[in-house]
């Protein structure tokens, strides 16, 4: 006999989509709900971003293989999208911008931080998402020069931090990133 | 050996594609088997495996998504060996695979090696395959075979993109533009591959081929085209003409030792007439292989993929956008061939290695346009043709190796029983 015989192939994925199914149907109850009592704030809206969010944050952590660094990345960028909503559903008074997201990437950059502390040999395998998270400082300093932002001053600190540690970065692995941008960048 | 310095190395010119176009129903995954005449050990074969990984340094790398490319970058955790649990030429998940561009699995005698196209062409996989088996058994018959009796014959490889070194800018190919003859009926359930091994006596088959005085690859073509229109392209009434790709090994043609891919092909295209018998089609075959298969039109072919690949339009394009376009223009272009017959030839294994193997085997990923391919691999005296498809309906299989059996070739049929 050359081949074994193949008896379950595709693993059964119905427990997910019962799951999906189950957070639909509380979206569409709470929605309803939401319509019928006629409440000021859209308070369904934030209960259904809040279930997208535990998903996205579920089917990432689980799959095999995704780093800690790229957890930490999309963690930033879903986090920073959900503030964003969040603020805007309850009457957009620039919380979101101005203090959340500045306070989210500030964490984030010390984190990569720490995780180059603790193994420069792992960090290098990083580089790519910590570069991302400060674009994502300078995306901050964008939305500022566009009038999209008021108050700066925990986007300059946030600024600072990241300023401070990509310059502490790049002393200790600098050959490590031009390394990581020229296989990223190569043509 | 050439042992490669760098930490990552660009994707050859046409490895750049599969990475692209892969996915769970398109798998770019060849694999190549070897049977042999004893039980394979699950621990052996890992040491084996071990010990040549560091001989092939080249394949110690994982794919990366770069901004504008994927690349090829170190790879350094531990090749993962298993149980052969799933149809061949599958999808390879990076994620259950360790990064690995290859997965070697194993049953019963059998030694499997699923390669992804990005990382080596059928020639070097074979190679690589050879290598293991080679360490399997010198560690499994550490009296009778001692590693000194190969020790001379070094497998020699370069990491170059031999396209880039050998195309001709000036020159173009005629591009193949019109649909072909689309293989038609119901798919298999649960993406389920049906694999089945014609093992046919070489020896019977070359007296045929020299008194029709045509090649074995032009024999199999004509008899596949044959079979594709006596069992598929007459029930479903079929208009357009039945195209084979058969890809070419360019080392033939050029003086290169790359362990990158470095292959071509030519289409050969049948437009069906009434009634077309085998003699026809095989006469047909020959002419047009005659035709095509020149170092001039083969290098025609190559430039033209080449340039394109090398154009400053599509370099600069970032790769969520090339992923975009050529995913919808591949969708094109895949419709321009009926099936693939792919023909890695002899497989030659020192002397005193061959007691304990039985055969060789050599299979491709069908998908869903081109839902039969053909792959051809010989030694000893046995050429196995093998069917991977994803079709419920066997009778292009079967008419192809009754043909054969009409002619007083011994065949014997093997199957994964799908």
């Amino acid at each position: 006999m050359l081949y074994p015989r193949i008896i379950n192939i595709e693993k059964s994925n119905i427990i997910i989509g019962i799951l999906i199914f189950i957070c639909i149907l509380i979206s569409g109850v709470l929605i309803a709900i939401d319509f019928l009592t006629d409440a000021k704030v859209m308070w369904s809206l934030i209960s259904s971003i809040s279930i997208v969010y535990l998903w996205v944050t579920v089917i990432y952590s689980i799959r095999r293989g995704s780093s800690i660094a790229s957890s930490i990345m999309i963690q930033t960028l879903v986090i920073s999208i959900f503030m964003i909503l969040l603020d805007k559903i309850t009457g957009y008074r620039g919380w979101s911008v101005e203090i959340a997201i500045p306070i989210i990437l500030s964490i984030a950059n010390v984190m990569m931080f720490m995780m180059l502390l603790i193994s420069r040999r792992n960090y290098t395998k990083y580089i790519i998402y910590h570069v991302i998270i400060f674009a994502f400082n300078l995306f901050m300093i964008i939305l500022f020069l566009l009038n999209m932002v008021n108050n700066i001053m925990l986007s300059v600190i946030a600024l600072i931090i990241s300023l401070v540690i990509a310059i502490i970065t790049t002393i200790i692995c600098g050959n490590d990133i031009k390394e990581e941008l020229i296989k990223r960048f190569h043509i | 050996m050439h042992v490669k310095n760098k930490s990552w190395r660009k994707l050859d010119n046409s490895a750049q594609i599969f990475p692209i176009i892969s996915n769970k129903k398109f798998s770019s995954v060849f694999r190549i088997s070897t049977v042999l005449n004893e039980k394979v050990s699950a621990d052996i074969l890992k040491k084996a495996l071990k010990i040549v990984l560091n001989n092939f340094e080249c394949f110690k790398v994982r794919l990366k998504k770069g901004f504008f490319w994927y690349y090829l970058d170190n790879n350094n955790e531990e090749p993962i060996v298993e149980k052969e649990n799933n149809y061949p030429c599958k999808y390879i998940n990076k994620y259950t695979n360790n990064g690995y561009l290859f997965k070697v699995t194993y049953f019963e005698n059998k030694i499997n090696l699923d390669v992804f196209h990005s990382l080596t062409d059928g020639n070097y996989a074979v190679k690589f395959l050879k290598e293991i088996v080679y360490t399997y058994l010198e560690i499994s018959h550490p009296n009778d075979l001692k590693d000194n009796i190969r020790i001379q014959r070094k497998v020699e490889y370069t990491v170059e993109d031999s396209y880039i070194e050998n195309y001709n800018k000036k020159l173009n190919g005629k591009p193949n533009t019109k649909r072909a003859f689309i293989l038609k009926g119901r798919n298999l359930p649960f993406e389920a591959i049906s694999v089945v091994h014609g093992i046919i006596d070489l020896k019977k088959l070359k007296e045929i081929v020299k008194e029709k005085n045509v090649t074995i690859t032009q024999y199999f073509t004509a008899l596949l085209i044959y079979s594709i229109y006596e069992a598929n392209y007459k029930k479903y009434k079929g208009t357009k003409p039945i195209k084979i790709c058969i890809p070419v090994d360019l080392r033939k043609y050029f003086n290169s030792k790359t362990i990158s891919n470095f292959f071509s092909y030519i289409t050969v295209e049948k437009k069906m007439d009434k009634n077309d018998s085998f003699e026809n089609i095989l006469k047909f075959v020959k002419e047009d292989f005659t035709k095509k298969l020149t170092e001039e039109e083969i290098i025609k072919t190559m430039s033209s993929n080449v340039k394109l690949g090398t154009n400053i339009l599509i370099k600069m394009m970032p790769l969520f956008i090339k992923k975009f376009t050529v995913k919808i223009s591949y969708f094109e272009i895949r419709k321009y061939t009926t099936s693939t017959l792919s023909n890695i030839g002899k497989i030659g294994i020192i002397s005193e290695y061959k007691k304990y193997i039985d055969n060789f085997l050599f299979l491709i990923a069908p998908e869903v346009v081109e839902k039969i391919k053909c792959s051809v691999c010989s030694f000893e005296n046995n050429v196995v043709f093998t069917f991977t498809s994803i079709l419920e309906d066997q009778s292009i299989q079967n008419t192809f190796f009754e043909y054969l059996q009409k002619q007083k070739i011994a065949v014997r049929i093997e199957s994964n029983g799908v």
